[in-house]
């Protein structure tokens, strides 16, 4: 070996160290960068004089990734977007119908209930016939309210999945110009591994709304659903939902003209939420139908038997029922408190009708249980189904921190171990810098002695 | 496994999050005093706490029923007390008439009958919120109309009554399963299996304008106040009933209350010592994440 030869050493040495303390301090810079995979720096031996040991290189730098853990993190995150929606969401759904509320629906029931018995003691009074009238239309107004309720939560759950889509849709887009863009960098040889990064990352991104299967081929990430393609190479498909109106919502790929089954992410917490939104609505419906209804053993029946004030048969149903569904108290009560059917005679003193009325809304009305019963059966399958989410939230987060400290365990950044990288970059740089000048005197002084 | 930066971030992040989390629980519990305040706080009892409210909600109106009833059976038992002691009044003086049988003294027995059935006929005709007590259902109808007409000796008296209630029962609901009633109606007090009070208050008045025995009634009178007293019994007897239906209700209202209570509200000093221990780990969670920040080589160097 020559000393030109020990020169070159020297300078390998220096350019890798040089390049090392680069790639270290940017893996340092994106310590909080969430994007950003650590770069480990893989060195190789110069064998440029056909004999090892002639010199150091970087032969590549790597993004530090495994495949299997990210795609564990994806169905982490996945589930655990899912939970969080659906805790979310659901509260607003049913507070309405909580038999432990002060103002529900519940609550209006009994209050209608004891206005129909103070007035079965005291039938003639005008203003106990008033607030019994005005607890009935509370209690309409409550059910009404409800129903609403669930309408509009129904529409708001629709316009989320379709943010949740557009968002999707975008990003799905971004990730077949990203395959392009890579695909073409690596043809001119240009670095690539940033943009790796963020075409990753996307896919963290997209896995909050739904899990994608993800596969890596020349063309870049193909990505599907449902075993139908999305992404492949620069071409990308659009998801598109639609509300069937039925609790359900349908999500499809118009280029396909097929639907998708979505069983992850916000998008499936928007499906699972619509059916349960349409669920509960179907069972105010159902009290509303109930109560407004005039068939054979109904309140309206009773109160069409019963005697006003006038002594009179009333022959006028207490609730009505429009076409939508809405629940409302007779008008003709509303302007003449006097026609309340609240005797069995013609007795002005006779409240015996309004104890029916009362014992009507305690009786099996509604699929053989009470109003009550019902709102409260009603009330304890959404306190398990809301306890359920909570659980499952609880435990779907914990899932995704283990999935993401396994994901950071291989591809995260550990500022103490890059500090020590440094320093052994900066131990052997500065090695080098003296083997450089150790050669360089070593020929100096064999100049002097030639002369 | 590599310890990364973000991991111990996140991992100390997520504890202190729970914890946190675990502290606005606590104190939400300390300040509403309710550990059950939505359905999902324990779904498991949902079901038995609708119930529960539902009992104390409807014992509370059956209370205010059955007090109704008592209000109505107290004016019933004025009345009933009123009837009785015009009626012993009369019977009292009619004995002593009996052996002192002059002109004036005469005269103001038939005077004091009058009043006696005046008085008799207003107790009856009692309004409670507009409504005569004693008239049935015909709560608008004023119960006793007194008809005037002439007597024996020319002067206008009350000739009879013509009652205008009707003979039907108000019943209150005192319980899911029980109904009370609350009412007397006109005829139950004024009627006995074979006579009438006021029947018999005239009767006896035209005796004495014809100058006859009054003797003769005291049979007849006997049984009308031993009349009254039955019915002065049957409402003390339904009374004392609404009365102990009170003190049942008020000890089915405790027992529920407290079951509810044990089952919904906070246990203060069991509550205040977990707020403590959160509170303490909070602090701990703090500490640590404090010192884990600081323990960075970098800083170190």
């Amino acid at each position: 070996m020559g000393n030109f030869s020990s020169l070159q050493i020297a300078l390998s040495g220096l350019r890798a160290f040089t390049r090392a303390n680069e790639v270290v301090g940017e893996n340092i810079a994106n310590v909080s960068n969430p994007a950003f995979k650590r770069r480990e720096i893989v060195y190789e031996p110069l064998n440029q004089f056909s004999f090892a040991g002639s010199g150091v290189a970087i032969s590549s730098i790597k993004r530090a990734i495994d495949y299997f853990a990210e795609k564990d993190l994806r169905s982490a995150i996945s589930e655990d977007e899912k939970n969080k929606y659906l805790l979310s969401a659901l509260p607003g759904i049913y507070e309405d119908v909580s038999s432990l509320s002060e103002s529900g629906i519940y609550a209006c029931f009994e209050n209608f209930w004891a206005a129909l018995q103070d007035l079965s003691a005291d039938p003639q009074d005008i203003s106990l016939r008033k607030i019994a009238i005005e607890r009935g239309a509370d209690l309409c107004s409550a059910l009404n309210f409800a129903i609403e309720k669930s309408d509009t939560q129904s529409l708001r759950i629709y316009q989320s999945s379709q943010e949740y889509v557009e968002t999707v849709n975008g990003k799905l887009k971004e990730i077949a110009e990203l395959n392009k863009k890579i695909k073409e960098n690596q043809a001119s040889g240009f670095e690539v591994e940033d943009l790796k990064d963020r075409r990753d990352y996307i896919l963290e991104e997209i896995s909050q709304y739904l899990n994608l299967d993800v596969m890596e081929n020349d063309e870049g990430y193909t990505v599907s659903i449902d075993g139908k393609t999305l992404v492949y190479g620069s071409i990308f498909k659009e998801i598109k939902v639609e509300n069937l109106n039925s609790g359900d919502l349908m999500f499809t790929i118009p280029e396909y003209n097929c639907p998708v089954n979505i069983y992850s992410g916000r998008l499936y917490g928007c499906k699972i939420a619509m059916n349960e939104n349409y669920n509960l609505q179907k069972s105010l419906k159902a009290i509303a139908d109930s109560i407004a209804s005039s068939g054979e053993k109904s309140f309206n029946k009773i109160h069409r038997e019963g005697y006003d004030l006038y002594g009179n048969i009333s022959q006028t149903d207490f609730f009505l029922i429009d076409a939508y569904g809405r629940v409302s108290v007779n008008q003709a009560l509303i302007s003449d408190p006097k026609k309340l059917a609240v005797a069995s005679s013609t007795g002005v003193s006779d409240g015996s009708n309004a104890v029916k009325l009362s014992d009507f809304l305690k009786g099996d009305a509604l699929d053989g249980e009470s109003y009550f019963s019902y709102i409260s059966s009603l009330s304890a399958s959404w306190g398990f189904k809301l306890d359920n989410v909570r659980n499952n939230s609880y435990s779907s987060e914990s899932i995704k921190t283990a999935a993401l400290n396994r994901r950071d365990s291989i591809s995260g950044i550990s500022s103490d171990e890059e500090t020590v990288k440094l320093l052994d970059i900066q131990r052997s740089y500065a090695a080098m810098a003296k083997y450089l000048n150790s050669s360089i005197k070593m020929v100096e002084e064999l100049i002097e002695a030639v002369g | 496994m590599r310890i990364t930066s973000s991991m111990l971030s996140r991992n100390s992040l997520m504890a202190l999050s729970n914890t946190m989390d675990k502290l606005y629980e606590s104190s939400n519990r300390l300040s509403s005093g309710k550990k059950i305040r939505s359905p999902q706080d324990a779904p498991s009892v949902v079901k038995t706490l609708a119930d529960s409210r539902q009992t104390l909600f409807s014992n509370n109106q059956y209370v205010k029923n059955i007090k109704f009833a008592l209000s109505r059976l107290s004016l019933s038992d004025q009345a009933v007390e009123t009837v009785y002691s015009e009626v012993s009044l009369i019977k009292e003086k009619t004995s002593r008439v009996a052996a002192e049988f002059s002109g004036e003294i005469k005269q103001n027995l038939i005077e004091e009958i009058e009043i006696s059935l005046k008085n008799i006929a207003s107790a009856l005709n009692k309004k409670d919120k507009s409504v005569y007590v004693f008239s049935g259902t015909n709560g608008f109808s004023k119960t006793y109309e007194a008809v005037y007409g002439q007597d024996p000796d020319g002067v206008s008296r009350i000739q009879s009554f013509v009652y205008q209630g009707n003979d039907e029962k108000i019943n209150v609901k005192v319980s899911d399963n029980e109904t009370a009633q609350s009412n007397m109606n006109g005829r139950e007090v004024i009627e006995t299996s074979d006579d009438n009070i006021f029947s018999l208050l005239i009767e006896l008045r035209k005796a004495i304008i014809n100058s006859n025995s009054p003797n003769d009634f005291q049979d007849r009178l006997n049984s009308v106040l031993d009349h009254l007293n039955s019915i002065t019994v049957g409402i003390g007897s339904k009374t004392q009933n609404l009365e102990r239906m009170l003190q049942r209700i008020d000890e089915d209202n405790l027992s529920t209350s407290s079951n509810v209570s044990s089952i919904a509200d906070t246990d203060y000093s069991k509550e205040l010592v977990d707020y403590e221990n959160i509170r303490n780990r909070y602090e701990a969670v703090l500490k640590v994440l404090n010192s884990s920040a600081k323990l960075n080589l970098m800083d170190y160097l």
